[in-house]
């Protein structure tokens, strides 16, 4: 059986007094898109520098596709938060340095750096200054850094920080494409949106500590509410108060309902036909990663627990 | 460590920077500005206006009316004439440079010679002339008494042989070798800095340009690191392979012309070797530094900033530079050539000047090991610490305390 790409166990990491990660233990199978979600100084970088074996634990273990992370470089592509590119350099010279590092011979280095320039539409400018390139024109390049040896787990951290809105969709689609290939991809992310549609498993980290993890669905179900959104045919109008509801607010043109404990949406679209009203669309809704996370770490915080 | 990957980051180093302006100046320009001087000076020396400045006109004598009654010789380039009238026709006909008039109490009392000239007579023409009749006047007091030889030993300076004695070596240096290795020095301490200037800056730049965490996703800081240090220190080699050879052709060239002696250097093998010992040692010990240094600035210039103690300390002997040549072996001389931070310079100073004892020689070279394992504790933890700290420049007691945390 192949190792999983990424175990970690219980691993810490302090810079001074600061406590950047707390026993923070996952798992990431193969094939799969996992988004570790979490706010800006949640630890996520210092996670990810630790995979790529850029800082070691103060505790705990960290294997990739089994190994220590220093034995298995040549087998991820990453795509750091700071990211940059040799302004004076050539796109091509650049690229040839590169995968050189990761292992390639500088023959198959340019191979691969052709193909993918010719791909994402950089071949007319291969053999131009970086500083020539324009910033999404960059942003191609340091994408193109990351993949260029054909890693087998590739670790995004922020990858659509910086990006209009053009190119990102341009790393949705190419992560979409890599996902469909069966690599295994990390992203990094606070702009939990972005990733909500892209990711298979998540897990949610916050001052430190993993809050919760798992597949994306398992996630939102334990974080269901049964909030239902409602919206009316004509003028009609929901009135303040309603059975079995403890909040109705105002949403895109129709309504959310927030029931009380034990209500369920079934009773909720009966009360509201017995009333009459022109129910013209009725949805449980699906709560996002961005209300799944708020949830998950108030759940957390001292004043919550038991 | 992989040896590929460094070598890798050595030849990427290397080519990126054996491109730049700044580089191709300082190992081509140079000694091209160099060669360019000399090819100017020899030119000028070639000019008639030069040979009468440095060797006297001998095509045209400078015409002199000797006081009543010296019948001893007159030097070179003095023609005695029988009257002034004659003596002036003939400056004016081109025949004499110029006519000089003694008069009779000439030696005895301050009363003017007077000289006549044409119009082309020029300030060179006049320094020339006082040191002629300098000569002049030794012939005209004692040439009853004496030969044009024993005048001419008279007047010659006493041939020097400077010969520093050590109580434990009993070597010697020859004057004529001081020049070469004192410049041999300042050149191998230049390449030693210039070397480490280059690293520092491209660390920071690496920083400044957000490439350095890309770079060590796939290599360790401490690859990276001796990738540099290996790629800018072929740097420097050429840059001293270029102006040795750039040297030995100017002296090639030089041979036959003019400008011979200024090209005659010569220099000690063992001075070489030294050379190179300290040329590697310093090395080590500054671009370990200026690495961890250059990692520490969210910019080139705060990096900068931070290697200005390296630098001085480094620059330290040349403020002392009269005390080196007044006496090599005294208390601040030596001092400085047991600090490590000053001793790469300090002692390629004394060892140009004088040869040194073996002692003192292995105690500056125990002081640079001494500087080098210091460097290299202090340089690779900035380096690897201060490489990922992005958007704020630490204080000198944030650095302190980064020293102090493990890595």
């Amino acid at each position: 059986m192949n190792p999983l790409p990424i175990v970690v166990q219980k691993v810490s990491k302090s810079y001074g007094t600061v406590q950047a990660l707390r026993e923070v233990s996952l798992s990431v199978p193969e094939g799969l898109v996992f988004a570790l979600l979490g706010p800006n100084g949640a630890g996520k970088t210092t996670l990810i520098r630790i995979l790529m074996g850029i800082l070691p634990p103060d505790q705990g273990q960290v294997r990739v596709f089994g190994k220590p992370p220093a034995e298995t470089r040549s087998q991820v592509g990453y795509l750091p938060e700071e990211r940059g590119l040799y302004r004076q350099a050539k796109v091509l010279d650049l690229l040839d340095y590169l995968g050189a590092l990761k292992g390639l011979s500088l023959r198959e280095s340019r191979q691969e750096a052709l193909a993918w320039l010719e791909r994402l539409g950089l071949a007319p400018w291969a053999g131009r200054r970086v500083d020539e390139l324009s910033h999404g024109m960059q942003q191609k390049v340091q994408l193109i850094a990351a993949l260029l040896h054909r890693p087998r787990l590739i670790i995004f951290d922020e990858p659509f920080q910086g990006l209009d809105p053009v190119n990102v969709q341009l790393v949705k689609d190419l992560l979409w494409e890599l996902s469909g290939q069966g690599h295994t991809l990390v992203l990094s992310s606070h702009q939990l949106h972005h990733v909500e549609a892209l990711a298979d498993h998540v897990a949610l980290i916050h001052q430190g500590r993993i809050v919760e993890q798992g597949s994306l669905a398992d996630v939102k179900a334990r974080y269901r509410r049964g909030d239902v959104r409602v919206s009316l045919a004509g003028e009609a109008a929901l009135p303040e108060t309603l059975p079995g509801v403890r909040a109705v607010h105002r949403e895109n043109g129709g309504w959310r309902l927030f029931p009380e404990e034990g209500s369920t949406p079934w009773e909720i679209l009966t009360t509201l036909v017995h009333m009459g009203l022109p129910v013209e669309r009725f949805e449980v809704v699906e709560p996002t990663l961005e209300e799944v996370f708020l949830q998950a770490v108030e759940a957390r915080l001292p004043h919550s627990q038991p | 460590m992989h040896l590929r990957k460094i070598g890798h980051i050595a030849r990427y180093e290397y080519l990126s920077h054996v491109r730049r302006w700044g580089y191709l100046f300082a190992t081509f320009g140079i000694p091209l500005l160099l060669g360019l001087g000399l090819m100017g000076l020899r030119w000028v020396m070639q000019r008639p206006e030069w040979r009468a400045y440095v060797a006297v006109d001998t095509d045209r004598p400078i015409g002199v009316l000797l006081p009543q009654g010296y019948q001893g010789p007159v030097p070179e380039p003095f023609l005695p004439v029988e009257n002034e009238a004659e003596g002036r026709a003939r400056v004016r006909q081109g025949e004499l440079l110029a006519l000089v008039v003694v008069p009779d109490d000439g030696l005895t009392t301050p009363i003017p010679w007077k000289v006549y000239t044409t119009g082309g007579w020029t300030m060179i023409h006049d320094s020339m002339l006082v040191a002629s009749l300098q000569r002049l006047k030794a012939y005209l007091l004692f040439g009853h008494r004496l030969s044009p030889q024993e005048i001419e030993q008279l007047l010659a300076p006493p041939r020097m042989e400077t010969i520093t004695l050590d109580a434990s070596s009993g070597q010697t240096r020859q004057e004529g070798q001081l020049m070469g290795t004192y410049i041999l020095a300042i050149v191998f301490f230049m390449i030693i800095f210039v070397s480490s200037g280059y690293l520092l800056q491209s660390v920071a730049q690496e920083k400044e340009s957000r490439m350095v965490e890309v770079l060590l996703s796939s290599v360790t800081a401490a690859e990276l690191l001796w990738g540099k240090m290996v790629g800018l220190s072929a740097l420097g080699l050429t840059q001293l392979v270029v102006w040795g050879l750039a040297f030995q052709r100017f002296r090639a060239w030089a041979a036959n012309t003019p400008v011979k002696n200024l090209l005659d250097i010569s220099l000690e093998p063992a001075f070489l070797a030294m050379g190179a010992a300290v040329l590697v040692l310093g090395y080590l010990m500054y671009g370990l530094l200026m690495a961890g240094f250059g990692a520490l600035g969210t910019t080139v210039r705060e990096s900068q900033q931070f290697s200005i103690l390296v630098s001085m300390s480094a620059m330290l002997p040349m403020f002392f530079n009269s005390l080196f040549f007044l006496n090599p072996n005294g208390a601040i001389p030596r001092a400085l050539s047991y600090f490590p931070w000053s001793a790469p310079l300090a002692l390629l100073m004394r060892m140009a000047i004088t040869p040194l004892p073996w002692w003192d020689i292995l105690l500056s070279f125990g002081a640079m090991a001494l500087g080098v394992a210091m460097s290299f504790w202090v340089g690779v933890r900035l380096f690897r610490v201060g490489l990922l700290m992005f958007g704020k420049r630490p204080s000198w007691r944030e650095v302190l305390a980064l020293l102090r945390r493990p890595v």
